[in-house]
């Protein structure tokens, strides 16, 4: 027993912490803590995320003629002012969903809009019946959790189109919002391929720490998830391994016509025992896990977010050093009228010029306006782009810190459900053993 | 001798009770003296219970044994507390035996590594008696393993039909396999031992024989145990186990296979609980990394830093909660099966000795059986043969008469033809009786078959009664009175006569002597009849020999009184050896019945034993395994309570940040 105590100690950290070590972070910690403390316990809660409230429930299988689908009754509570009607009650299938979050995408793109449960992935998981039970609950549930991401997110709560989503079933201006919206951010998108492959040149320390913290998350969600689905793997053999201790024990009392009852009595516990453990192994998968998986497609959505964000600030710093490159030239232009740019290329475009019959200060001066030209129209472009860039930047500065304080809210009710699931399957079990003790202890031979 | 001494130390001499041992275990004959009666004392119980067997023969039938064990039980009480203190051997027997329900505790509170002169080093375990509330030692003596050993064995010497708790193997080798040092140098080992060896004391102590033996006691107090045992070793008496072929029959073939199904189930079930053990090892490691994990994850956390270290927290306090679990479970279940398992492999041993001295008991009756009908052979033959003389002695003296009365020639002839034929019959009752002689040899096989084949009534009652007692005792433990049982009984029982009806048996070695006489007996008779037909070749079997014999009687009419004179003499010699072999047979039979009721009390007398102390076992085991279960319940009772109060704390942590 006291071989493992020693190697699985330090499995993760890579060295085994000395005592000495250990009191140090500690200390570390505390100071820390000490600083922290006001700052961090009073901002936990994001204003407002509580203003609406969305359940899903109720899923009935309909047709169109043709086609069989699922729609779920989305009922909401709201205190919020554009909302006419304080509580709202809707029923909508998948692919309103889908068409929801498309629209949410390209109307807030600074926005992390929590990732939609994918289509595949759910039928993947439980293969069979796309209208069984389990099936819709298992969506159901991740629906609800989607929504409720949503609705507690400050900006979109206040959006037109959840409002529309919630008030009718009518989904064509969201379908249209997210088509027009699409074209418009594929329009700046276009002119910012060319230089999609460079780097931002100005980094901004403010995000480089925010994805830096993001992917430890990732990764620590990811280890701590493949932790928890190799306890619950185990758990589960637990479960059928106490099943045959149970049967080897029965058998045994066949064995044994006096010692039948007892042993009869000890196996029954046994096997609700491992019942137990097997349903509390169903919960953490279901929830828990289910939860931190969840998380995990959550940061993706974070992390898409954040390159959206770099991609607005490129798009700034490309469409600024055309312009300057642009006024560079027209500089050249106007502060060396004879100048002839030399090399190799000017030469030949020089005489190709010539050849062509064209007076090379004409095609001077023809050049001029054109650049000129450019520059106007790049000019506004430029300043839009920063516009966007820096207002992203703002907003994004802003759902950073609703993210963080979502993750704390969040991982807080997902360890106390964890929590609780372990406190009711040991209590349920602490009263089974405690039924089999007090059964024996009475029963004189 | 001389290094045990340091060890063998009184270290508790204040106790006002040691003095009173050291005084008893120091006088050797004392001892000796106690011992015997306590013998005694034993035969006097098998003696009670025999006659109380006799005395209600139809109350134990219908009744089951318990109840005869219990009255025994009860009289040797009452006789105790007769004898007042004289009953008790010494002061450890007292207190083993006053109170039931206070029964001394015994502890084996360390293990010792004890070196010796010479270098050679050993471990002691230090044995500790005490009172069971009041925790005050009444005795403290060292023992080595060796020493458990040789008071097991001097047990089983004396005790063959009890089932003796088991101490643990002296090298398991698993233990070897996995750990190349020796036992003695592994503290698990003798961490396990030290469990085992005091769970091995408590049983003797609770035991009701074993509670009030005197080696018992004399093993618990303080004085050098090798030299009592082997004094006891030179006084014990022979244990006779012949060694019959012991294939798969007899009466025990039901407890056989109960306990070799009990042996099967506990593998399967150690099986069991190994993997699932292996299978907890593994959670906690899962466990420790999950808590490592957390803890990891806690510092790179702002927010959530103090929650996730608290959960990483109690991930390692599960973890440990667990190893203590598997740790605990290992120990309960491993153990006792293991003790279960030897115990199982006693009984094996018991069965299969009551086994051979049932067999014993059988060949004894069956030689007698042949004696007898042998005896009344040879009586009817000496009695016929008497007549025969006296018809004779008529005829002789009738002839003389009619010689007085009528005179001379022609009658001369009437005369021999008499004799002759008179002569005749003389040959032809011996040869029957030779016949039968023969046949008893040859086919006593087809005869033993014969439902008439138990010549023996009184025996074969008692023997089923017995039998039935035995067997229903047994039973009756796992089933009140089950009728299912009186059936399965009664084919056990026949397929036993069955099975003991072989001539196999007939060849072995014990009942050669009994044979030989026997057989001695076909000697004398061929030399008459040899001598009778007068060197004429004759080695035929005897229904032709008697055809021959007729043929040359016939012959030889002619012949004068010679031959008759041959004859007389012939039928004189046999008349004596066959007085002698009446007497000899005769003999053999009371030497044989007298063999045959000892070992007939000898049987019921073990059979009560084995009875008695199965019934015993199973009431053990019924308590030790829910004691098991409880324990089992508990254990993980205790790791639910644990990891409640764990995670309670965590929210209560939680709680607190919050605020």
């Amino acid at each position: 027993m006291d071989d493992f105590n020693t190697l699985t100690w330090d499995t993760g950290f890579g060295y085994t912490p000395t005592d000495e070590d250990v009191k140090n972070e500690e200390e570390d910690s505390k100071m820390e803590f000490e600083e922290e403390e006001h700052q961090k316990f009073v901002s936990f809660t994001v204003p407002n995320s509580d203003k609406l409230q969305i359940e899903i429930c109720d899923p009935q299988k309909e047709s169109d003629g043709s086609n069989f689908f699922t729609t779920y009754l989305i009922k909401s509570k709201n205190s919020l002012e554009i909302y006419s009607q304080k509580e709202n009650e809707v029923r909508h299938r998948y692919t309103d969903f889908i068409n929801l979050n498309n629209a949410l995408i390209s109307t807030y793109p600074s926005c992390i809009i929590p990732p939609l449960p994918e289509k595949k992935v759910i039928e993947s998981f439980i293969t069979g019946d796309r209208f069984s039970p389990e099936f819709t609950e298992r969506r159901r549930n991740l629906l609800e959790i989607y929504m409720k991401r949503i609705a507690r997110h400050p900006v979109i709560q206040n959006s037109d189109i959840l409002k529309n989503f919630l008030e009718s079933t009518d989904m064509t201006r969201a379908i249209e919002q997210a088509k027009n919206d699409n074209n418009t951010v594929l329009d700046g998108i276009s002119d910012s391929i060319v230089n999609s492959f460079s780097k931002i040149k100005n980094t901004n320390e403010k995000f480089v720490k925010a994805k830096e913290k993001l992917d430890r998350l990732e990764v620590n969600l990811q280890h701590v998830e493949k932790l928890h689905t190799n306890i619950i793997k185990q758990e589960k053999s637990i479960e059928n391994h106490m099943n045959e201790f149970a049967l080897a024990a029965e058998k045994f009392g066949e064995t044994d016509v006096d010692l039948e009852n007892i042993v009869n009595e000890f196996s029954n516990t046994l096997r609700n025992v491992s019942k137990n453990i097997g349903e509390k192994a169903t919960k953490e998968e279901n929830v828990y896990v289910g939860n931190i998986k969840g998380y995990i497609n959550y940061c993706q959505s974070y992390k898409d977010t954040l390159k959206a964000r770099d991609q607005k600030q490129m798009d700034f710093e490309g469409l600024s050093s055309y312009l300057k490159s642009y006024s560079d030239e027209l500089k050249k232009y106007e502060n060396n009228p004879a100048h002839i740019s030399s090399g190799i290329t000017s030469f030949v475009s020089r005489k190709f010029d010539e050849m062509k019959g064209n007076d090379p200060k004409l095609r001077r001066e023809e050049k001029m306006i054109n650049l000129q030209k450019k520059i106007e129209e790049l000019k506004p472009e430029v300043e839009k782009s920063e516009e966007d860039s820096k207002r992203f930047d703002d907003d994004i500065t802003k759902e950073i810190e609703y993210f963080d304080n979502f993750q704390i809210m969040d991982f807080r009710k997902y360890l106390n459900d964890y929590i609780d699931i372990q406190v009711e399957s040991h209590q349920k079990n602490k009263k089974l053993w405690d039924d089999l003790i007090e059964k024996f202890e009475n029963t004189t031979v | 001798m001389s290094s045990f001494n340091n060890y063998y130390e009184d270290p508790f001499n204040e106790n006002p009770f040691s003095n009173h041992f050291s005084s008893l275990s120091n006088d050797s004959e004392n001892n000796i003296k106690y011992n015997d009666k306590l013998l005694n004392n034993r035969i006097d119980f098998n003696t009670n219970n025999t006659s109380i067997l006799e005395n209600n023969e139809n109350e134990i039938v219908n009744s089951i044994s318990k109840n005869v064990i219990s009255k025994s039980l009860k009289n040797n009480k009452s006789l105790a507390k007769k004898y007042s203190r004289d009953n008790y051997c010494c002061a450890t027997h007292c207190a083993f035996t006053l109170d039931k329900n206070k029964i001394p505790v015994i502890v084996i509170s360390d293990a010792l590594k004890i070196t010796d002169m010479s270098g050679s080093s050993f471990i002691v375990y230090v044995i500790r008696t005490s009172e069971p509330e009041k925790n005050s030692t009444l005795l403290e003596v060292r023992r080595r393993y060796s020493e458990f050993a040789s008071l097991r064995n001097l047990l089983h010497q004396y005790y063959p039909s009890l089932i003796i708790p088991p101490i643990p193997e002296k090298h398991s080798l698993t233990e070897y396999a996995m750990k190349q040092g020796k036992a003695k140098d592994n503290p698990k080992i003798i961490e396990k031992r030290k469990r085992m060896l005091q769970v091995f004391l408590n049983r003797l102590g609770k035991h009701p024989v074993f509670a009030s033996l005197h080696i018992f006691h004399v093993f618990l107090e303080p004085g050098n145990w090798l030299e009592y045992e082997h004094k006891m070793a030179k006084v014990s008496i022979p244990i006779n186990i012949t060694s019959f072929d012991v294939s798969e029959e007899l009466q025990y073939k039901e407890i056989k296979k109960h306990a070799k199904d009990f042996m099967k189930c506990i593998s399967i079930l150690s099986k069991a609980h190994h993997s699932l053990i292996s299978i907890y090892q593994n959670l906690s490691h899962s466990y420790s990394s999950l808590g490592a994990s957390y803890n990891g994850w806690s510092l790179h956390e702002v927010g959530l830093s103090p929650v996730l270290e608290s959960v990483g927290q109690s991930s390692d306090s599960n973890r440990l909660a667990l190893c203590r679990m598997t740790s605990l479970l290992d120990i309960t279940i491993i153990e006792s099966l293991q003790e279960y398992n030897a115990f199982s492999k006693i009984i094996f041993n018991i069965i299969a000795w009551y086994k051979n001295n049932y067999r014993q008991y059988y060949y004894i009756c069956n030689s007698l059986n042949k004696k007898q009908k042998r005896l009344e052979n040879l009586i009817r033959a000496e009695e016929k043969a008497e007549k025969r003389a006296k018809e004779k002695n008529e005829a002789l003296l009738a002839k003389e008469n009619r010689k007085n009365n009528l005179k001379k020639e022609k009658e001369n002839k009437d005369d021999s033809s008499i004799s002759i034929s008179d002569d005749e019959n003389i040959n032809d009752e011996e040869k029957d009786s030779q016949k039968d002689d023969s046949l008893l040899h040859d086919s006593k096989y087809n005869e033993l078959r014969n439902s008439t084949s138990y010549p023996y009534p009184e025996t074969i009652p008692t023997s089923s009664v017995f039998d039935n007692d035995l067997n229903n005792s047994i039973f009756d433990n796992n089933n009140n009175n089950d009728n299912n049982n009186d059936l399965k009984n009664k084919s056990i029982f026949e397929s036993l006569d069955q099975n003991e009806i072989n001539p196999k048996i007939d060849d072995d070695d014990i009942f050669d002597n009994i044979n030989k006489p026997s057989s001695s007996l076909k000697s004398p008779l061929s030399q008459d009849v040899n001598v009778f037909s007068n060197g004429i070749i004759h080695n035929e079997p005897m229904s032709t020999s008697n055809d021959v014999a007729s043929s040359t009687a016939i012959a030889t009419t002619t012949a004068t009184g010679k031959i008759n004179t041959i004859k007389k003499i012939n039928k004189n010699t046999t008349k004596g050896s066959r007085k002698s072999e009446i007497e000899n047979v005769k003999n053999s039979i009371s030497r044989l019945q007298q063999l045959k009721e000892s070992q007939y009390k000898e049987i019921i007398k073990t059979g009560k034993e084995i009875q008695y102390d199965f019934t015993y076992f199973q009431r053990e085991k019924y308590s030790d395994f829910k004691q098991i279960f409880i324990h089992y319940a508990k254990i993980n009772r205790e790791y639910n309570e644990q990891m409640i109060k764990v995670w309670n704390n965590t929210i209560k942590i939680w709680n607190e940040i919050r605020v």
